[in-house]
C-alpha cells in the first residue's frame, strides 16, 4: 500500500510531505502502541493522509472554481467589472479572498443564507389554531384509549359499551351537521375512528372472543372505512391506513405460516419474505393511488405527505423482505428480491418520468443502500478487520453517489417547476 | 480572526430536503460506528492516551476535510469526514471518561466534546447532529445532577425516586427551559445583523436543537422509571408527568420548525410528540383513569383555545 500511496503523492507533488509524514508516524506508533504492527498502520495513515492531502487540494481548486462561477452567476451585475459579459480580465485574487471568507469589498460580499423571516402574527395565530386543534383531537382520542385500557370496573360493562357507542354516534351526528370538508366534521370523523378501535378492543377485552389481534385491525379498519371515505381528509386516512398496516404487519410478520389464514399460501411454497411483499404491495399500490388522486378534485383528501407515508412504509416492508433473502435465512427463495427489484424500477421511472418530487428516489437510495451494505456485511463474515473498512467505505460512497444524483435532479426538476430558481 | 476561522460563506446545500439529509447523516453515522470497530482493531489503544491520541487524530482529519468541502459539493468529502468524525468522538470520549465509572462523567465530557463540535465543525450536518448528541448529553448530566447515578440492585432493581408533582415539573423545565430559551433566542435574534453572518453556524445549530427539544427529552427519564428486567413496581412519584411535559416540548419544537418553514421538521417533531403521548401511555406511576382523564381534560382545553383563537374575518 506504501508503494501505492506514493506515487500518488508523487502526482501531488507533494514527496516531502509524504516522508516527513512516514517518519512522524513510525515514531508516534512506536512510541504510543511498541507491539501494533508499524507497517499496517503506517500503510493505513499514509493511505489516509494521502487521502485527505489528495482531497484538499483537489477541493480548493474545485472549491474556487465553484465559487467563482457562483460569483459570476449571482452577484456581479451584467457590464460590471469581473461579469463574464465583461472584456475586462477577471481578477482571480478577488474570488480567491472571497472564497476563503476574507474580508472583501461591499459589492463582492458573498450572499450569506439570510435568517428565515418569522411568520407574521396572523400567520402565527392561524399555526397555533391548527396546531391546537390537532393536539386537542389527538388528545381527545388518547384519553379515550385510556380510558377504554384502564378497563374501569366502576362502570359496568354496558355503561362501558354505551359510552362509547354514544361517542361513535355523536362523532357521525357532528359530522352529518358539519360535513366534510368543514373542519369539526373532519374532526368528529377523526374522533369517531379512534372511538370505533376502543369500542371493538372494549368488546375483545369484555367477551374473550379469542380473536387473533390482527383480526381486531382489520375489523376496525373494515368499519372505519366509511368514516374515512367521508372524511376527505389526510389525517382521517392516514390513521386509517396505519390502522390497516398495524394489522397487516402482525399477520404477515408475526403469525406463523401454519396459521389457517397462511394454510393456503404455504401450500404454494411460498415463505415469510415473500409474505411480506403483501402488505409492500398494499402500501405501494395505495400511494399511487393516492398520487393519481391529486389530480382529481379529492386532491385536498390526499395531500402529498399522505403518499409520502405510504410509499416510505411500503419501502420498508419491501426492504425488510430483501434482507432476509440477502440474509439467506431458511433457505429464503429469491423470488421477493426480484419482486422488490421489479417494483424498485418501476417507482424508479415513473418518478423519473414525473420529474416532480425527489422523494421517492431519496427512499428507494436509502432502501438499496441498506439492503446492499447487509448483503457485503453478511458476505464479508468479518474474519479479518479490513471487512469494517470495506462496509464504512461502502456506505460511503454508496449514499453519496446517491445524494449527488438526488441533489441534481432536485434542483433540475425544482428551477423547471419554480421560477427563479437557478438549476 | 475566530468569527472568520468559525463563520464559513454560504453553502451550497442550504436547498437539501430533509429526506436527503437523513439519508447522508445516517449512512455517515454507520459507517462511524464500522469505522471505529477498524480503528480500534487496528491500533487496540488500550490506555486513554492511545484512544485520545487516535480520536483526535481523526477529529482533526475530518475538520480537514469538512474544510475542504466548504461549499457542500464534495458530498463524498464530507461523508468519509463524518466517519472519521464519528469514529473519533468515540475514540475521544472514551479518552475523556476512560477512568471514570457510571454514565455521570460520560454525559458531562460528551456535552463538552459535542458543543465544541457543533461550534468548530464547518459543516451544517455535522453540526445539526452534534448539536442533537449535545441535548441528549445535557439532559443526562442534569438527570444525574438531580437525581443522582441509578443504584442496580444483585437482582437487576434499581433503588427507586419518587420525587413529588412539584418537584418533578420544577426539575423538567430546569433540564429543557434552557434549550427552549436558547432557541427562541436564536430564532427571535436571527435576523440581527450581528448573528446574520454566523447564520452558517446558528441554522444546523437551531435545527438540532428543535431535533433535540422533540426526541431527546426522553433521555432525561430516569432509568428508574422504566419496569427493568420485570422488576417490581415503581415508585416514580412525579416523574410519571415527564412524558406529556416532552409531549409539549416537542410541539414547541413544532412550532420552532414552523418560524423556521421546516415543514419536513414539523412533520418529525408531530411524530415525537405521538411518541410521546404512547410513552405517557406505558408510564408507571399512577393509574390510566387518571391518565385518561388527563388528555381528554387536555384535549378540550386546547380545543377550546383553539376556538377562542380563531382568527375573524377581518383578519
Amino acid at each position: 500500500m506504501v508503494g501505492m500511496a506514493v506515487p500518488v503523492c508523487m502526482l501531488m507533488r507533494m514527496p516531502v510531505t509524504v516522508v516527513a509524514v512516514r517518519m512522524v508516524v513510525v515514531m508516534l506508533v512506536r512510541v504510543i502502541a511498541p507491539g501494533a504492527d508499524v507497517r499496517i498502520a503506517l500503510d493505513v495513515i499514509v493511505m489516509t493522509v494521502t487521502l485527505c492531502v489528495g482531497v484538499i487540494g483537489v477541493g480548493m481548486s474545485h472549491g474556487e472554481s465553484v465559487t467563482q462561477q457562483q460569483l459570476h452567476r449571482t452577484t456581479i451585475p451584467a457590464g460590471a467589472s469581473g461579469h463574464p459579459g465583461c472584456t475586462r480580465r477577471y481578477r482571480p485574487g478577488v474570488g480567491r479572498g472571497y472564497a476563503r471568507g476574507m474580508n472583501s469589498p461591499d459589492a463582492l460580499t458573498p450572499p450569506l443564507s439570510p435568517a428565515p423571516s418569522l411568520p407574521t402574527p396572523l400567520e402565527w395565530r392561524r399555526f397555533g389554531v391548527g396546531l391546537l386543534h390537532a393536539a386537542g383531537l389527538a388528545g381527545l382520542g388518547a384519553g379515550v384509549i385510556f380510558f377504554v385500557a384502564a378497563n374501569w370496573q366502576a362502570w359496568g360493562v354496558l355503561g362501558r359499551f354505551a359510552l362509547l357507542g354514544a361517542g361513535v354516534v355523536i362523532c357521525a351526528g357532528l359530522a352529518s351537521w358539519r360535513t366534510p370538508p368543514q373542519r369539526i366534521g373532519q374532526g368528529a370523523l377523526l374522533l369517531g375512528t379512534l372511538f370505533i378501535g376502543a369500542l371493538l378492543a372494549l368488546f375483545g377485552q369484555t367477551y374473550q372472543t379469542g380473536a387473533d389481534l390482527h383480526e381486531l385491525f382489520f375489523t376496525w379498519a373494515a368499519l372505519a372505512l366509511p368514516f374515512a371515505l367521508a372524511a376527505l381528509s389526510g389525517a382521517v386516512w392516514a390513521v386509517w391506513w396505519i390502522v390497516l398496516d398495524v394489522g397487516l404487519g402482525l399477520l404477515c410478520g408475526i403469525v406463523g405460516l401454519d396459521h389457517l389464514v397462511w394454510r393456503l399460501i404455504a401450500g404454494w411454497g411460498w415463505q415469510r419474505e415473500t409474505v411480506l411483499m403483501l402488505p409492500c404491495v398494499v402500501n405501494l399500490g395505495a400511494a399511487a393511488l393516492f398520487l393519481a388522486l391529486r389530480a382529481t378534485r379529492f386532491a385536498d383528501a390526499a395531500p402529498p405527505w399522505l403518499s409520502r407515508l405510504l410509499l416510505t412504509i411500503g419501502l420498508g416492508y419491501g426492504t425488510a423482505a430483501a434482507m432476509i433473502v440477502v440474509l439467506d435465512r431458511h433457505d429464503a427463495s429469491g423470488s421477493a428480491l426480484v419482486l422488490y427489484g421489479v417494483f424498485s424500477a418501476a417507482i424508479a421511472v415513473g418518478t423519473w418520468r414525473a420529474r416532480r418530487d425527489v422523494f421517492p428516489l431519496t427512499a428507494l437510495a436509502g432502501s438499496w443502500v441498506a439492503i446492499s451494505t447487509v448483503a457485503l456485511a453478511n458476505a464479508m463474515r468479518f474474519e479479518d478487520i479490513g471487512a469494517f473498512f470495506v462496509v464504512a467505505l461502502w456506505l460511503i460512497a454508496s449514499s453519496t453517489v446517491a445524494s449527488i444524483a438526488l441533489m441534481r435532479w432536485h434542483r433540475a426538476w425544482r428551477s423547471a417547476t419554480e421560477p427563479g430558481v437557478l438549476p | 480572526m475566530t468569527a472568520d476561522a468559525i463563520a464559513m460563506p454560504n453553502s451550497k446545500n442550504n436547498d437539501r430536503p430533509l429526506a436527503i439529509s437523513l439519508l447522508l447523516g445516517a449512512s455517515g453515522w454507520i459507517a462511524g460506528l464500522f469505522m471505529l470497530a477498524f480503528v480500534a482493531a487496528l491500533f487496540r489503544p488500550d490506555s486513554t492516551a492511545q484512544a485520545a491520541f487516535c480520536g483526535i487524530t481523526l477529529l482533526v482529519a475530518a475538520w480537514g476535510l469538512f474544510k475542504v468541502d466548504g461549499d457542500g459539493a464534495q458530498v463524498f468529502v464530507a461523508q468519509l469526514a463524518l466517519a472519521l468524525s464519528i469514529a473519533g468522538q468515540c475514540l475521544v470520549l472514551y479518552a475523556m471518561s476512560g477512568d471514570a465509572h457510571g454514565i455521570e462523567p460520560i454525559a458531562n465530557a460528551a456535552l463538552v466534546l459535542q458543543v465544541a463540535l457543533a461550534l468548530v465543525m464547518p459543516n451544517r450536518l455535522h453540526r445539526t447532529l452534534s448539536t442533537l448528541f449535545a441535548c441528549i448529553a445535557w439532559a443526562l448530566t442534569v438527570r444525574y445532577a438531580l437525581v443522582g447515578n441509578p443504584d442496580f440492585g444483585a437482582r437487576g432493581d434499581a433503588v427507586r425516586i419518587a420525587p413529588s408533582l412539584a418537584l418533578a415539573i420544577v426539575a423538567w423545565l430546569v433540564a429543557w427551559l434552557p434549550v427552549v430559551a436558547a432557541l427562541w433566542w436564536l430564532i427571535r435574534r436571527g435576523a440581527v445583523p450581528t448573528l446574520q453572518r454566523w447564520q452558517v453556524v446558528v441554522q444546523p445549530i437551531v435545527t438540532g436543537f428543535i431535533i433535540g427539544l422533540a426526541f431527546a427529552t426522553i433521555a432525561s427519564q430516569p432509568f428508574e422509571s422504566w419496569r427493568w428486567w420485570g422488576g417490581g413496581e415503581a415508585a416514580v412519584g412525579g416523574l410519571v408527568l415527564w412524558p406529556l411535559l416532552s409531549a409539549l416540548g416537542a410541539l414547541a419544537a413544532v412550532a420552532a420548525a414552523f418560524a423556521r418553514h421546516q415543514r419536513g421538521l414539523m412533520s418529525v417533531c408531530v411524530v415525537a410528540a405521538l411518541l410521546h403521548v404512547s410513552h405517557f401511555y406505558y408510564a408507571l406511576g399512577t393509574s390510566l383513569v387518571v391518565k385518561s382523564l388527563l388528555m381528554l381534560a387536555m384535549g378540550a382545553a386546547a380545543l377550546i383555545a383553539a376556538r377562542a383563537l380563531r382568527p375573524t374575518e377581518n383578519a
